[in-house]
């Protein structure tokens, strides 16, 4: 079966705009698996926080940043997502994001807004779009005491 | 693509068709906010058509006289800023034929940088876009762009400095070819 191009590639877009909402999803529930499945084994994912493959990096959210008590509730929002088809199953891709932090540190916990950009590139396997590299784009960020620490748990 | 995929027979082609027009003019609006943010004149113009008109903070001409003359991308700009960020989202598109009109929302961040420091701007606002069809692409040909809200603070803390990462070996963000989105995604200025 044979699809007009401009509709494979709506299809496609689709597919991998549905991707970057996935791994939004997966971050902001802190599920190691759930973002595991998002990008292909042993691609790399360079946040700033750790640099190395995906199965590393998610290893070291586990054993760090998921146990540690200053990172509180966290949200992405996803948007302007410009792809570039390199082939049927390559493609690179912008998108900005819009992340929300809550930061507790001693005495004071943070609100914190953070605007950037992934810079991804993804492969088409086996019939499922996924990350094959991740970089992240920090533009702005923001942070402010809470107005009302009780408003929201933190953890 | 996947088994469950039916051919676009079976369904309405114009449907199809309204739904590959919207795609083409959201990524114009994408491209539009990028051409912005790393302050790209000739990608800036390649959203319009020719001619196309636009009324923006006071100007009223051409979008290519406020593009090169008067907006904050424009290389005479002597606002001081070293920032742009613009998240679009709640497009709306009403098709008729080869003209759409289209509102979108924006929440722009600008970074200011002056005599007394560094300030962050946020606006929320919309684009109300009239768009055509011509020469095989979609384009805007007319930008009225209106202000919701704004608010003018001085920077604070940032995210990296208050949870210890290394600045460093961060990608930041920045106008012109030295954005990692050239060196990093290999993307073309100007396209």
């Amino acid at each position: 079966m044979t699809l007009a191009r401009p509709v494979a590639e709506l299809l496609a877009r689709h597919e991998i705009e549905q991707l970057l909402t996935r791994r939004g999803r997966a971050a902001d529930s802190k599920d190691p698996d759930a973002i595991l499945r998002e990008h292909v084994p042993g691609s790399l994912d360079t946040h700033g926080i750790y640099d190395g493959t995906i199965e590393e990096f998610v290893e070291y959210l586990r054993t760090h940043n998921y146990q540690d008590k200053r990172y509180g509730p966290q949200r992405h929002t996803i948007s302007n997502v410009l792809i570039e088809f390199d082939s049927d199953s390559r493609a690179r891709v912008e998108s900005y994001h819009l992340a929300y932090h809550r930061i507790v540190l001693d005495p004071v916990a943070y609100d914190v807004y953070i605007g950037g950009r992934y810079l991804d590139r993804c492969e088409q396997v086996g019939g499922r779009w996924q990350l094959s590299s991740r970089q992240v784009v920090y533009d702005w960020s923001r942070s402010t005491p809470v107005s009302n620490p009780t408003t929201l748990e933190s953890e | 693509m996947t088994e469950t995929m039916s051919t676009p027979s079976e369904y309405d082609a114009a449907a199809v068709g309204a739904l590959v027009a919207k795609q083409q003019i959201t990524e114009v609006l994408y491209r539009r906010a990028r051409a912005g943010d790393r302050r790209d004149v000739e990608l800036a113009l390649a959203c319009y058509h020719p001619g196309a008109t636009e009324e923006h903070e006071g100007f009223s001409g051409t979008a290519a006289e406020f593009i090169r003359n008067v907006s904050m991308i424009s290389p005479n700009s002597t606002a001081p800023v070293i920032g742009l960020w613009h998240l679009i989202s709640n497009i709306l598109i009403e098709l008729s034929g080869d003209e759409a009109s289209v509102e979108s929302y924006h929440l722009a961040v600008v970074i200011g940088d002056d005599d007394s420091g560094e300030t962050q701007s946020s606006i929320g606002g919309r684009y109300l876009d009239k768009f055509a069809f011509r020469d095989g692409r979609w384009a805007i040909t007319h930008r009225e762009v209106v202000f919701d809200w704004s608010r003018v603070d001085a920077a604070t803390t940032p995210y990296w400095e208050l949870v210890g990462l290394d600045e460093a070996k961060l990608l930041r963000g920045r106008f012109g070819p030295d954005d990692p989105l050239y060196h990093q995604l290999d993307v073309t200025r100007g396209q």
